[in-house]
């Protein structure tokens, strides 16, 4: 598998205190990397360090499989938004964009200007000047001007603070063809759980500067989705007897216990038909998980809800 | 570093400042011109008879800090003045000096700079280019975009100082303002670059160790102010009291603000290149010390 980034125990301290600590985590080409954490877990630190930034305290990272003073050429590929947009609020969107298409050498800035304006929703904004720009019209000038020198790599720190539910899908949408139709891979941050897991193909769970957990989409979903939890005299038999009626998504997620992943409505009548094939069944309950409650529990957030 | 170069040129035509301090800039000259012009015009008006009835007779001298009476060349403002009130014409390069030595030109320079040097960390934009860029190429680009800003702001100052000398010298004293040598000119325009270019690079070093516009504005307005005069003289004091130097050293020699103030058109060879030396070497320095600065800290 090819990795595009890879960090080894990265940290970053300020004033004798770790802001990121020892965080280890590959991404491979192509993927949406969700990056998860509260205020203050260390998640823009930890970007600023792979943007160069910021210099790690300790630790180090790979980039487009390059070290050191090689990787340093290697960041003309990537593309950053981090925390609030820089831009130059007396000038207009698109001179914004031509600042940083000049500095980077970009032929053809004028098409170019014209397409990224296009791609984020700010095409029709004219000569205004940015600083006269909504937060959320400021945010997609940022993810603009990051896609500036067409990047491999492109990090964005929380690209969906301050947009409305229409910006928000908008920007989705937007991220979703950069990753399909030009491959770009994506390390996208926020602390909004729900919105990351509809964009995000993999995660990294960071609190107090540390990677607690790292999984896949799919993961996620196993560990938060509502499931049926069903303890019974004989797994075997009620492995058959959920096979019989048709469910498929099941594991054993306990001793006597089977976890049931799919149509959770169907307790009741999971019940009677383990009782129909003589089984015991000494409990039966379902869970059902929110996205934010798993957070919230590896975090130790809200009481470790 | 010619992208980058571009860039900031583009942003300093897109920025209302740039043009808001070249007018302020220009403004400062001209009137510092026409004033100079004014007093010159006053200076050359016939002496009235001012014995007093007991047949003493009172004369002007003229009381500058670098005055010397058996020298003959005499520098700072008064003491340009002075030089100038003698002449039979008046040449480019005594116009740019007299438009320069009162640091007119290199107070709205000074604000200009911090804002444009340091509009990239106010506003963020920095952070676009931090990573990509070698950080060195970003304190370079802006050094030699200042550079091209100094040397126009100071050509189109002194096009409109002419303009005003030639009115009103030529028609108040009847005395010619003429192009002149141009071996002159080109002396003093060399001079007179090199000092504002070492002390914008002075000014940008300090945006970048402190990466404050309130610290590196108030910076450069001391400088362009006489708040620097007064510590030479104190270094000064105490230098001839503990060290055992020449009279003739002073500190003030030995900073690039010198070839400003103190710079005059008939100045000796000696006396430019030291001056050119001074410049040559705090810009280097400057130079160095604003990309180590640079380099060292984090990009917030």
């Amino acid at each position: 598998m090819e990795y595009l980034l890879t960090t080894d125990s990265l940290t970053k301290i300020y004033h004798g205190k770790p802001a990121v600590n020892r965080v280890s985590m590959n991404i491979s080409k192509g993927e949406i990397y969700g990056l998860i954490g509260r205020n203050g877990a260390g998640k823009t630190t930890l970007m600023k360090m792979i943007c160069g930034l910021a210099a790690p305290s300790a630790g180090d990272f790979t980039l487009f499989g390059k070290r050191g003073a090689e990787r340093v050429k290697m960041m003309r590929r990537v593309g950053a938004l981090i925390e609030a947009p820089g831009i130059y609020a007396n000038l207009s969107a698109a001179d914004n964009i031509h600042i940083k298409a000049l500095a980077f050498g970009v032929k053809n800035s004028a098409q170019k200007e014209k397409e990224l304006l296009e791609l984020v929703g700010l095409g029709g904004v004219g000569k205004k000047a940015a600083g006269k720009f909504s937060l959320g019209m400021r945010q997609r000038l940022g993810i603009a001007m990051a896609l500036v020198a067409d990047p491999e790599l492109l990090i964005l720190d929380e690209p969906i603070n301050g947009l409305d539910p229409q910006g928000i899908a908008e920007v989705r949408d937007v991220l979703h063809r950069l990753n399909a139709e030009r491959g770009i891979t994506i390390i996208i941050s926020s602390h909004i759980l729900e919105e990351l897991a509809k964009v995000a193909t993999s995660f990294g769970i960071i609190n107090n500067g540390v990677m607690i957990e790292e999984l896949t989409r799919e993961q996620l979903m196993a560990k938060c989705s509502s499931h049926i939890d069903i303890s019974v005299s004989d797994i075997n038999k009620a492995a058959d007897v959920l096979q019989e009626m048709g469910f498929n998504n099941f594991r054993l997620v306990g001793e006597n216990t089977i976890g049931i992943f799919e149509r959770t409505n169907e307790s009741a009548q999971i019940t009677l038909a383990m009782a129909k094939a003589g089984l015991w069944v000494y409990s039966i309950c379902t869970h059902s998980e929110a996205l934010e409650d798993y957070f919230l529990k590896l975090t130790g957030g809200v009481g470790n809800v | 570093m010619f992208d980058l170069i571009r860039s900031n040129l583009f942003l300093m035509k897109k920025s209302r400042s740039t043009y808001i301090m070249t007018i302020i800039a220009i403004a400062t000259t001209a009137i510092t011109i026409l004033s100079n012009a004014l007093l010159i015009a006053l200076l050359h008006e016939p002496a009235e008879d001012n014995d007093d009835e007991n047949g003493v007779s009172v004369t002007m001298t003229a009381d500058y800090e670098d005055a010397t009476s058996d020298d003959p060349t005499m520098t700072g403002t008064v003491g340009t003045l002075m030089n100038a009130a003698n002449k039979n014409s008046y040449s480019a390069a005594d116009i740019l000096t007299m438009m320069t030595s009162g640091m007119n030109l290199l107070l709205p320079l000074s604000i200009y700079l911090v804002i444009f040097a340091n509009s990239d960390s106010k506003n963020g934009y920095i952070k676009n280019l931090g990573g990509c860029v070698a950080r060195r190429k970003i304190v370079l680009a802006k050094l030699i975009c200042s550079a091209v800003y100094t040397i126009f702001a100071m050509l189109i100052s002194w096009g409109v100082s002419m303009a005003i000398a030639k009115a009103v010298i030529e028609s108040k004293c009847k005395v010619d303002v003429v192009f002149g040598s141009g071996e002159d000119f080109a002396k003093a325009l060399g001079i007179q670059l090199l000092s504002h270019i070492t002390i914008a690079a002075v000014i940008i070093m300090v945006i970048m160790i402190t990466r404050s516009t309130a610290v590196s504005i108030a910076f450069g307005v001391a400088l362009s102010s006489g708040i620097p005069t007064l510590l030479y003289q104190v270094a000064d004091m105490v230098l001839h009291k503990y060290v055992d130097i020449s009279d003739d050293f002073s500190i003030a020699d030995y900073v690039p603000s010198n070839a400003i103030t103190g710079f005059s058109p008939a100045q000796d060879s000696d006396t430019t290149t030291r001056m050119i030396v001074v410049c040559v070497i705090y810009l280097v320095i400057a130079t160095v010390i604003g990309i180590a600065a640079m380099k060292k800290k984090d990009i917030r």
